[in-house]
């Protein structure tokens, strides 16, 4: 609900959640037309590029870093999150196979057109997380934290 | 006429009414974007507001409009079965909170105009800051807080929400290295205490050039699997905010000098009688500010503050406050009765203290600010002709030698002036009295003023 807490608390998950519209925005067009390479791709790269240097850091130039998502708790967790309720797409790595096989010029239209469904379906469900996150931004402490020390 | 539509991504509890329900969220969204913009319109009319104040405040607008002008084509293709519903309602959600979010910095900048900002210092910072080479061009928006507390600003790291909202919504584009400067409504034309708006400087820079982005986590994350097992991403997240607080700090005192710490501990003095116990408290989302002051301590003994500072009775309680072991550290006052969470604050504390991690820290800060003018250098220069002239209350922008003074030597003056020399202005003032509160606020607002007119004659004539 609106008013409930500092907005400026969630800009992590706001930022998500733009992100996520944006690039769903560029899979609608991809689907459109999916014969061939989508035109329109900077937010699948850009997500391509962020879910690498999540996996392996050292392979990003570290003055393509400001750029990128999922940079910051807030946003690697509820990539996480939303990964574990979708095991078709698989790990991080499984996510990125998916996008790059949608820009990938020699795909066939049909898996262009299977892999476009499940991004599709991934990242609404990203997005949607980051709504409902946005709402109640606070970090809480992670349930199981206590349990490290309880011995 | 648009119809109702069944798809693959359904609204969640079973809500019978999507079109009406769109159509509500569409109409919500309008009408806020509407009434920013005019709200926007109405105080460009009647005031005017710093350079990229009013840039910031213009590109609002502008995607005001783009975003009114999207709701309407997002229905239409709703309408024409290219956008599910689920995709358009989250979308809608989507856009209402990045414009709460936009609102959250919109009306603290539109109370920022130029008569309530301390024009001088503003500008002079967006000068100093933009020369650096990590940050070149850097530009700042000025807003005014309601909170009297520079150090609890949400941090503003609005570029990629900005630049998401822009691609989404087909908005103009943004000043690329957009900053923003919060200053508490009490304050907005003081210079003293507005030296810590260089703290916000700092996180700047800690985002814009991402020195604690996920290499550095990651790294931290594996350093932290023995004690925090699955949970050391959350503990690296934590020890990212607390190192982030020290990179901000160090960067302000590496670029302002001992003007920045002076005033940041006469402001914990304000709400503390007893400094030494307070400034062990570590906070969720600070350090103890006795690992802070120890922190720049470093610096300012390496910028050779010391010969100067120790002049100060104030830079031998810095010494002694910041003599604290790291077992005498308190855990933030939250969890003070959580035997837990006070272990693995402790652990958090420990971890945060690593020598090597505060001399990596350190060692980021130098690279980061290699071309920095050191502040201590421009101080010496003028140090006399500032404390002659402030001495005698005249504005410190005597020119001799073909120079005047330079605004970091005036800050830097000004603040040591005001912690030291007041006594020798209340001799030369006619009827203002030391003893009297309104007197001495009356001349310490003048010192001020004087110090800010300084900075205003050294960037008419340089810049």
């Amino acid at each position: 609900m609106l008013g409930r807490r500092n907005i400026r608390d969630s800009i992590g998950y706001v930022t998500l959640g733009l992100f996520a519209h944006a690039l769903l925005d560029e899979l609608l067009e991809a689907k459109k037309k999916p014969e061939a390479a989508p035109v329109r791709k900077k937010m699948m790269r850009l997500a391509e590029e962020s879910l690498e240097a999540m996996e392996s850091p050292d392979a990003v130039e570290p003055s393509r870093w400001r750029n990128l998502v999922f940079q910051n708790y807030q946003e690697s967790e509820t990539l996480r999150t939303v990964l574990s309720a979708h095991p078709e797409v698989g790990d991080i790595g499984g996510l990125r196979e998916i996008l790059s096989t949608i820009v990938l010029p020699n795909a066939t239209r049909d898996e262009r057109l299977e892999n476009i469904d499940k991004a599709m379906d991934f990242f609404a469900e990203l997005a949607r997380m980051a709504v409902i996150n946005a709402e109640c931004p606070e970090e809480q402490v992670p349930p199981g934290v206590r349990q490290l020390v309880a011995s | 006429m648009l119809s109702v539509q069944k798809n693959r991504f359904p609204l969640e509890s079973g809500n019978s009414l999507p079109l009406d329900m769109l159509l509500q969220k569409c109409t919500a969204g309008h009408k806020l974007v509407s009434s920013l913009r005019q709200i926007i319109a109405a105080g460009r009319a009647e005031r005017t507001y710093p350079k990229w104040s009013d840039e910031f405040l213009t590109y609002s607008e502008r995607t005001a409009v783009e975003t009114s002008a999207r709701l309407n084509e997002w229905l239409e293709s709703y309408d024409q079965g290219i956008l599910p519903v689920g995709i358009l309602s989250e979308r809608l959600s989507t856009i209402i909170h990045a414009w709460e979010l936009l609102h959250s910095f919109i009306k603290p900048v539109l109370d920022a105009d130029n008569l309530k900002v301390p024009h001088p210092l503003v500008h002079f910072l967006t000068e100093h800051i933009g020369g650096l080479r990590v940050v070149a061009g850097a530009k700042f928006v000025t807003e005014i807080s309601p909170q009297l507390n520079y150090f609890q600003h949400s941090h503003t790291d609005l570029r990629n929400a900005i630049s998401f909202l822009q691609s989404l919504v087909r908005g103009p584009a943004i000043e690329p290295r957009l900053g923003f400067l919060a200053l508490p409504c009490s304050q907005s034309r003081n210079l003293f205490t507005n030296c810590l708006l260089y703290h916000e400087v700092g996180h700047f820079i800690a985002e814009e050039t991402s020195l604690l982005a996920r290499i550095e986590i990651t790294k931290l994350s594996d350093e932290l699997e023995s004690k925090f097992g699955e949970y050391k991403r959350w503990a690296a997240s934590r020890i990212r905010r607390l190192m982030e607080e020290l990179f901000a700090d160090l960067v302000a005192v590496k670029l302002a000098g001992l003007a920045y710490t002076l005033s940041y501990m006469e402001l914990i003095r304000l709400v503390s009688d007893d400094l030494t116990q307070h400034a062990k408290r570590f906070f969720v989302d600070h350090p103890a500010d006795a690992l802070r002051f120890r922190e720049q301590l470093k610096i300012l003994e390496h910028d050779k503050w010391g010969e100067y500072g120790a002049k100060l009775p104030q830079w031998a309680e810095l010494k002694k406050i910041s003599q604290v072991t790291e077992l005498e550290y308190l855990v933030p006052k939250e969890y003070q009765n959580d035997v837990a969470m006070t272990k693995i604050w402790r652990m958090l504390i420990e971890t945060l203290c690593n020598e090597d991690r505060l001399k990596r820290l350190h060692e980021q800060v130098d690279g980061v600010l290699a071309d920095r003018e050191n502040p201590y250098e421009r101080f010496v220069e003028s140090a006399a002709e500032v404390e002659e002239c402030l001495g005698h209350g005249i504005v410190p922008s005597l020119e001799r030698g073909g120079r005047s003074p330079h605004p970091l030597a005036i800050i830097n003056g000004a603040v040591l002036f005001w912690l030291s020399g007041m006594s020798e202005l209340y001799r030369v003032v006619p009827r203002c009295s030391g003893k009297k509160v309104e007197d001495r606020a009356f001349l310490e607002n003048r010192v001020e003023m004087w110090c800010l007119k300084a900075i205003e004659d050294w960037l008419i004539r340089t810049k």
